[in-house]
């Protein structure tokens, strides 16, 4: 017999979600909320979803709340994930900025960057690169909403079970170091990216604009009104040439945005007009 | 329809590694050891090979360095499976040759992402 999730429990939990990521819970994700929240609640000893809930009525500082909401969130990432669409990057886009740019300054903005593998991808990319970049500005600004996620993201310290997926043999050898059973990031690396908790639909750490905005199996969380809001925030900080990478499936939402499809460059997006009529948003 | 030759002296390692890779729609031959794996390489010329490190007869790192002995015109792609992730270990097998590595146990998706960089999906 199949046994229905708390229906009222669940509820207020996708409730919670929304007033502070903005995210909806879709039927799917529903399904998955027990479990997303069961190492809390066994951690914490609460029984069920009702007594994490109370416990959440009666916290005053609000820390168990930022613990839950953060267990709710998605943090799946990989290295170099979608290979084809790095490969895009690599071969297609980052050359074309190359050659177009005139001041040798490379803004990248990963938005919805989770743990940090993609932009870790991105900077170990730069680095295949070699000379193409020698003599460039360049600046990887990553964002999330989780703090969690952005801590383990700075950290750069990742599980075997991390590095399993994506990262090519020769990335693995070049940059990372065991250390236990975990492996570390080299500084060089590291520091290549700019790790901040911001929310894409109210982003406050970002400033002008970007040549390559990575946004990826993000957009999908949101519902409609919500998903229009955050293209706008991208739209507003990239500029005419500015390139945009979505998840597959993704599209962009709203009339006024600026970018089109690339041919043949799956998920891949460029803005061919100016921002014009999008300044109006806070930054 | 591409060839995975699976070379594992573990029957059970074999069938879940032949049970994911034709899932990923490819054609799967299985040996038990490195001399074996080179009778099938030049009998069947597999696309890539999934070879278990340690094993009898003859060993991963011996397989590789028999294989490229033979200068085939196509040589297959490498992935080495292993227990061990140390750096040495890891280096020693690219330096004969490997092409990506996998640590066991290992499930569909990190054997989809490793046969993707090799370049086979």
């Amino acid at each position: 017999m199949m046994i229905s999730p708390p229906n009222r429990a669940i509820q207020r939990l996708g409730d919670l979600l929304s007033r502070h990521t903005g995210q909806a819970l879709s039927e799917s994700r529903r399904w998955r909320i027990e479990t997303s929240l069961r190492p809390l609640m066994r951690e914490r000893d609460f029984p069920s979803l009702d007594a994490l809930l109370a416990a959440i009525d009666r916290d005053t500082d609000g820390t168990l709340l930022l613990e839950t909401i953060d267990a709710m969130l998605n943090h799946e990432s990989s290295f170099f994930r979608d290979i084809a669409v790095f490969q895009a990057i690599e071969r297609k886009v980052l050359p074309a900025l190359h050659e177009h740019s005139r001041e040798k300054l490379l803004r990248i903005w990963c938005a919805g960057c989770s743990t940090g593998q993609e932009a870790y991808s991105l900077a170990m990319m730069i680095k295949r690169m070699g000379a193409l970049w020698d003599g460039w500005r360049v600046s990887i600004h990553a964002t999330d909403v989780s703090p969690v996620a952005i801590g383990k993201a700075k950290s750069g310290r990742y599980a075997q079970i991390d590095m399993q997926r994506g990262l090519p043999i020769n990335e693995l050898l070049r940059w990372f170091t065991p250390v236990g059973e975990d492996w570390q990031i080299a500084d060089e690396i590291r520091e290549m990216v700019h790790f901040q908790t911001d929310n894409l639909l109210d982003p406050r750490r970002l400033s002008g604009t970007y040549d390559l905005i990575l946004c990826r199996n993000v957009l999908f969380y949101f519902p409609e009104d919500k998903r229009r809001l955050a293209c706008d925030h991208i739209a507003h900080h990239a500029r005419q040439g500015s390139y945009l990478v979505l998840g597959a499936g993704e599209m962009l939402t709203g009339g006024n945005n600026p970018f089109s499809t690339c041919r043949e460059l799956s998920c891949v997006y460029v803005a061919e007009r100016p921002m014009s009529g999008i300044g109006r948003l806070a930054g | 329809m591409l060839n995975c030759l699976v070379v594992d002296d573990s029957k059970v390692i074999r069938k879940v590694a032949r049970h994911i890779l034709e899932s990923l729609n490819l054609k799967v031959d299985e040996a038990a050891d490195g001399r074996e794996a080179l009778e099938m390489c030049d009998a069947k010329l597999p696309d890539v090979v999934l070879l278990d490190w340690n094993m009898p007869v003859m060993s991963g790192l011996d397989f590789l360095k028999e294989l490229s002995r033979r200068d085939l015109p196509q040589p297959p792609k490498v992935i080495f499976c292993t227990t061990e992730n140390g750096v040495d270990h890891i280096r020693a097998a690219v330096d004969a040759g490997a092409d990506e590595y996998v640590m066991k146990p290992f499930d569909r998706d990190t054997l989809e992402s490793k046969l993707q960089i090799v370049g086979i999906l």
